[in-house]
């Protein structure tokens, strides 16, 4: 049995909104609307799904940036709600973050050198010039050079850029690592250097990731778990295999045969479309909350919160037919 | 270019050089650009960002941002030479004939006028149409795209849609002419994958009810395979690679289109391995190297790639390639 290293428990995260030029008509986001799921040591599990899911704000809500409404986040077996801003300060050596913007989550003000070294002046690691060795060393590891330290980050591309952000999420040795799309917005070919920079890093340092993308060829290439997030919900839970090859609910089905192939051969294949767009987080579908996209829709769907049911292997769908083709 | 058929074709593009000349040096954007697209058909450009993708499509529409320049080179169009003819001339050409879809839609549109102003507002600067008969039109162009109570629709504002929704009535607007050439740039990288599935398909769609043709541009070698006819990949403002997309996709033949095809992750691929990416980055357009322009992060490298650059040429069928390096030889 592997080691569990976090654990989400019916997490939710409403945000209000004001509707209305006189703010008159409250409302709610419901951003995460319960859910609940574990990554071990060592493990990379991916939050998929298209925007207004939730899986960013899943990532913010474990790393205790925001508050969530309901539900508990463990971090090593201790509820983040309940330790002290001391302990906090302490387990979040432990859980690190890469943001999606390398342009927008460096200090422009700062060297490439202080932002490595920030993290370990802040929990007090090492002497002056140790953390300078250990600066060196992280960003040789990430693939920059030495003389990278004194420049400041608007002198480098998106991907060096990227690069900068890892030395800095792995300057701690940390257990977890939320990386929120880390590669979204790059340019594909320093994509495929990023993610293997990621993997390396992750078997050499034994870190865990929370993977958030939206990009299922990457999620498929370095996940060992994937939860496919709709409207704040999880909607399907495997194994990275056992789900791209046994999809079982219709938003995967779906998600899957929509990525385009780069392969002109398989133009005609079938692709399930998906009708419509993504209902507004405010107003979510009663029933199923995909069932007004949904093709395999029923009457009784509109009727049903379906239940995350346990398909065996470690394979779980949110969706009242999914017996009849499992 | 090759098979000069000029029944078929639509639009031409002989030597374009679109240059930016900025305090830091003169930025090659679009250096020595050939391509042909015929009636109907699709023509994909690929390319990472700063390639010169963008700046092509605008020196087609001749919307080139200062301190960018045409600085030479020929565009044909319908029988036009685009970079001989007045502003008035260009202007009636622009929306009616050939229109562009950018990959932004809130950006582009208006955010002070209603979906119907909008659309109807290219049919009476065009068409002449009466503003009753316009808005007529915009209703049944939106109906053509897909957006359900398009009655109710004509009456909202841009951030009353959903960025799929934006889309399309972005692709309202550029078909409400029957164009013959629509450019769109990008057009569903900001959307999401499902969202994505169904503008390409009512692209697809709209170009062979309507006979129109198009050209795609996007960094995703996915969409292209399943949208173009043929594919032209640019790297550091040159066509690298120019061929039908059966050929490209079945034998690439440039070291770059080779390393972008082989840095996407395949599922057949065993998941232990790493991904093939293509080492350094793209250089700066103020930094581009000697020789080949990609020969800093190529693997079949030689000495010649350093000192020359090599031409765009036919390795048969049509296939064309700017490499001095036989790829085949090696086994891939």
């Amino acid at each position: 049995m592997q080691e569990t290293l976090l654990t989400v428990q019916d997490l939710k995260k409403y945000f209000p909104v004001e509707e209305g030029i006189f703010g008159g008509r409250k409302r709610v986001v419901h951003a995460v609307d319960g859910i609940s799921f574990d990554i071990t040591k060592n493990e990379v599990l991916s939050l998929v799904g298209e925007s207004g899911c939730g899986k960013s704000t899943t990532g913010r809500l474990i790393l205790k940036l925001i508050e969530p409404t309901e539900g508990k986040v463990l971090f090593m077996g201790e509820d983040l709600s309940r330790v002290s801003r001391k302990r906090l300060k302490e387990l979040r050596r432990d859980m690190q973050i890469i943001f999606q913007d390398p342009y927008a989550s460096l200090n422009p003000r700062l060297t490439v050198g202080e932002i490595v070294e920030e993290p370990l002046i802040v929990h007090k690691i090492g002497t002056r010039q140790e953390r300078r060795e250990e600066v060196f060393r992280l960003l040789q590891r990430v693939g920059l050079n030495s003389e990278v330290m004194r420049r400041y980050p608007h002198e480098f591309s998106g991907g060096q850029r990227q690069r900068i952000g890892v030395a800095r999420a792995i300057a701690l040795k940390p257990k977890l690592i939320v990386a929120d799309e880390p590669v979204s917005a790059l340019d594909v070919s320093i994509q495929a250097q990023v993610v293997n920079l990621l993997k390396e890093l992750q078997e050499e340092y034994h870190i865990s990731y929370l993977f958030i993308a939206h990009d299922l060829n990457i999620v498929r290439h370095i996940s060992d778990r994937v939860a496919v997030m709709y409207l704040g919900k999880i909607m399907e839970f495997a194994p990275v295999e056992d789900l791209y090859k046994r999809p079982l609910h219709p938003y995967t089905q779906a998600l899957l045969s929509s990525i385009p192939v780069p392969d002109p051969s398989q133009k005609g294949r079938k692709v399930l479309l998906l009708e419509g767009d993504i209902p507004s987080p405010i107003y979510i579908p009663v029933g199923c909350r995909f069932h007004t996209r949904c093709p395999k829709m029923i009457p009784r769907c509109k009727e049903v919160i379906p239940p995350l049911d346990d398909f065996g292997g470690g394979h779980g769908a949110a969706c009242i037919r999914a017996q009849e083709w499992a | 270019m090759p098979g000069l058929d000029v029944t078929s074709m639509l639009l031409s593009v002989d030597k374009l050089k679109t240059y930016f000349y900025t305090s830091e040096g003169v930025i090659p954007a679009v250096d020595d650009v050939s391509f042909r697209v015929d009636k109907g058909t699709i023509l994909g450009i690929v390319g990472e960002s700063g390639c010169g993708k963008s700046v092509t499509a605008l020196s087609i529409m001749r919307l080139v941002p200062p301190p960018g320049r045409i600085v030479s080179g020929e565009i044909f169009f319908d029988g036009h030479d685009l970079l001989k003819l007045s502003d008035d001339q260009i202007r009636d050409l622009r929306g009616d004939r050939i229109a562009m879809v950018f990959q932004d839609p809130m950006t582009s549109l208006n955010p002070v006028f209603t979906i119907g102003n909008q659309i109807s507002e290219i049919l009476r600067v065009h068409k002449g149409d009466k503003r009753s008969k316009a808005l007529d039109k915009a209703e049944s162009l939106l109906q053509r795209v897909g957006i359900p109570d398009p009655a109710r629709r004509i009456r909202e504002y841009p951030h009353q849609l959903s960025g799929g929704m934006r889309q399309r009535v972005m692709i309202a607007m550029s078909i409400a002419c029957e164009p013959a050439l629509i450019i769109a740039d990008e057009p569903t990288t900001a959307l999401d994958v499902t969202i994505q599935a169904q503008i390409l398909r009512l692209l697809k769609g709209l170009t062979e009810s309507l006979n129109m043709a198009l050209i795609l541009i996007s960094h995703d070698l996915g969409v292209i395979a399943e949208m173009a006819d043929t594919v032209a990949i640019m790297y550091a403002g040159k066509i690298v690679e120019y061929a039908p997309t059966n050929e490209l996709f079945a034998s690439p033949l440039h070291p770059y289109t080779i390393g972008l095809l082989e840095s996407i992750p395949r599922f057949e691929a065993t998941r232990e391995k790493r991904l093939r990416a293509i080492k350094g980055g793209v250089p700066k357009p103020s930094e581009l190297p000697e020789g080949c322009k990609f020969n800093p992060r190529c693997k079949y490298i030689i000495e010649r790639c350093m000192k020359e650059e090599p031409g765009l040429v036919d390795a048969g069928g049509g296939h064309l390639v700017r490499c001095w390096v036989d790829v085949k030889k090696f086994d891939l």
